[in-house]
């Protein structure tokens, strides 16, 4: 790969205007159009030397097309390779930036070092570390993409000079014929890369090519943490009718081969695509993840409103027996009721910024055709920990697809919460956590979420069973119990005038207009002084109450 | 054969000739390595350059050759032209002439 050193001597000007010399070339050669016509020999001359002559003219014109096709095509190349090294530049330059407003250096050689020296405490270490890896990440996109702008123009050089096939047609068809030839493949995403290189990558691309991968390749990008939001929604909203046709092949196979189990399966999965397409018809939502490779179930995530550019995210996971068919309509409701809340309450006591919110069904959440599986039971961590990684890797791609990061809240309910918790327990960025009917967030210390302090909240209905099975199961110990978590009422009360109702039961949270969603609207709003605090302790809570050395 | 369509083509063929000489496209080719000092694209404009010459060269050779060879055909033509009208001079007038 090239180095920082050498990309940053290259001249994309002087490519740029090499590449405008080479049109005027082009246009030179399919000027003598008329030239080349009129030299061939005249139909007055009719003998045998006449078909000879007429032979080598052919050649020579069909010569001279190739040429226009050669140069046009290195006229074409030369201007992509311009433009993509403008872009390297640029993502350096934004790296170095990064690099200088965080305190960090970086040398000629691309070596990255940290002028803050002597750090003690381990979440500022870590903080750097992560803000490291970005820069260093963008700065190894940037030379990845310049070596592939080299690369492709090399490649248009090299097969100049082995010879383009012009035509025999008109030489501006030669040099079209040419420019198509000129235009780069596009470089794949970086396979394994963070969601930093995913964005650098796909920062690198023209819009022509951004738009090839969506056309041609939306597979790439459609799940891919680090994509912005509106190219994943066009890739995976292209990609419904393929994954159709490939479940509904498999269903008539399964069908035929009397495997009922799987024909039940591959029947859910087409509910659930039948329950994404209804759902974004509704507008104003990306479809952020669709994938059929789960082992039961479909797997999606859909966002309302514009996670790319909305001040404030929030990011739910719900729990036991969701599935994408059977629940996303009414969390995506849920979602669209919650931002409404969120926005009003931003308006009115925040900063005024919009809200967006996603919907994650981004696992294989446990079912209760799976209870008495150890590897997917509710009873386990299995699910939630196999979901955990991918929450997490999405938390992190939100930041990464834009320039600022929000507002994030994660929303956790239930066996989700679990989920939640596990994903918050690496580094995601996330601002507020809010558990809801949980059974237990993965560990019994608040400290090991990577969440500021003082900004994790849980709530817990009247009557929720769920949420005080916490001491029965691997969860962790019930989270009314753990200090440094914010208890948020869900009980009926007023606030600002406005009354609200109670919760009761386990799903009864984001019902509109009851405290409880008026909390958690509060929080995603980054109004927290707005929320009505309340520990909702029942019979249940005595019981799962912890013995202080078992934790 | 019309010597003068046979003339014209010629000319208009020196014309393109003259056109694709002016360009001197491999000699455009050095301003990549200059830009990209020690990629694979600076290498990859010298072949390029190189083949350019050599096939420019060969173009501008055989488009000489064509019109070189049209002269010559529409010489000979008028040389044999010319003997053919001599000899039908010589001829004298046609039977029944006056």
């Amino acid at each position: 790969m090239a180095t920082l050193s050498q990309v940053r001597s290259w001249q994309p000007e002087a490519l740029g205007l090499l590449a405008d010399t080479m049109v005027q070339r082009r246009r030179t050669l399919v000027a003598l159009q008329d030239e080349i016509d009129d030299g061939a020999p005249p139909p007055t001359w009719a003998a045998d030397s006449a078909v000879a002559a007429a032979a080598s003219h052919t050649a020579l014109r069909e010569d001279l097309a190739d040429l226009v096709a050669e140069v046009a095509q290195v006229a074409a190349a030369l201007d992509t390779a311009a433009d993509a090294l403008t872009r390297a530049h640029g993502e350096l330059d934004e790296a170095a930036s990064v690099a200088g407003a965080n305190g960090f250096t970086v040398s000629a050689t691309g070596r990255v070092t940290d002028a803050r020296d002597a750090l003690t405490d381990a979440q500022e270490i870590a903080d750097r570390r992560a803000v490291r890896d970005e820069i260093v990440d963008r700065i190894e996109q940037a030379l990845r993409n310049a070596d592939h702008a080299d690369a492709s123009l090399a490649a248009a050089l090299r097969s100049a000079a082995r010879g383009v096939d012009g035509g025999t047609a008109t030489l501006a068809q030669a040099a079209a014929t040419g420019t198509t030839g000129g235009q780069r493949e596009v470089l794949p995403p970086p396979p394994g890369g963070s969601d930093h290189d995913q964005n650098s990558w796909w920062e690198g691309l023209t819009e022509a090519e951004q738009a090839e991968v969506i056309g041609e390749h939306p597979e790439w990008i459609g799940n891919v943490d680090g994509i912005p939001a509106w190219a994943r929604d066009e890739a995976n909203r292209a990609l419904i009718g393929d994954y159709r046709s490939d479940l509904t092949d498999r269903l008539a196979a399964a069908r035929e081969a009397g495997d009922d189990g799987l024909a039940r399966t591959l029947t859910e999965k087409l509910d659930g695509l039948d329950a994404v397409e209804d759902t974004l018809e509704l507008g104003n939502r990306h479809l952020l993840l669709l994938d059929i490779t789960g082992t039961d179930q479909l797997m999606a995530a859909i966002a309302y409103g514009d996670v790319d550019t909305a001040d404030h995210v929030a990011v739910f996971t719900p729990g036991f027996t969701t599935t994408v068919a059977g629940s996303m309509a009414g969390y995506d409701n849920q979602m669209a009721d919650l931002v409404e809340q969120s926005a009003a309450q931003a308006e009115k006591y925040g900063d005024g910024g919009t809200v967006a919110a996603v919907a994650w069904l981004g696992y294989e959440a446990p079912q209760w055709d799976n209870v008495l599986d150890p590897g997917s039971s509710v009873a386990t961590r299995g699910p939630a920990e196999a979901g955990a990684g991918n929450l997490a890797a999405f938390y992190n791609g939100l930041d990464a697809a834009r320039d600022s990061d929000p507002h994030l809240t994660a929303l956790g309910h239930s066996y989700g919460s679990l989920t939640t918790g596990l994903a918050l327990q690496e580094q995601t960025g996330v601002d507020d956590a809010i558990l809801y009917g949980s059974p237990g967030i993965g560990t019994s210390h608040v400290e090991d979420l990577d969440v500021p302090d003082g900004h994790v909240y849980r709530l817990e209905a009247r009557r929720d069973a769920v949420a005080d099975v916490g001491a029965l199961g691997p969860f962790g110990i019930d989270p009314s119990h753990l200090d440094g978590i914010t208890g948020l009422s869900t009980e009926a009360g007023s606030v600002g005038g406005n009354s609200y109702g109670e919760s009761v039961g386990h799903n009864d949270y984001l019902t509109e207009g009851s405290m409880s969603q008026h909390n958690m609207a509060s929080i995603i709003a980054g109004a927290p002084e707005q929320t009505v605090e309340g520990d909702t302790r029942g019979f249940g809570d005595i019981l799962s109450w912890p013995l202080p050395w078992t934790y | 054969m019309v010597p003068a369509d046979l003339a014209a083509a010629a000319t208009r063929l020196e014309e393109a000739r003259d056109g694709v000489a002016s360009l001197r496209t491999d000699a455009d080719l050095a301003a990549v390595a200059a830009a990209l000092k020690g990629s694979d694209s600076a290498r990859a404009a010298d072949e390029l350059a190189a083949a350019w010459r050599r096939r420019l060269r060969a173009w501008d050779t055989a488009a000489q050759r064509q019109i070189e060879a049209m002269g010559v055909t529409a010489k000979a033509y008028e040389v044999q032209d010319g003997e053919g009208a001599a000899t039908y001079a010589r001829l004298g007038p046609a039977p029944g002439g006056r």
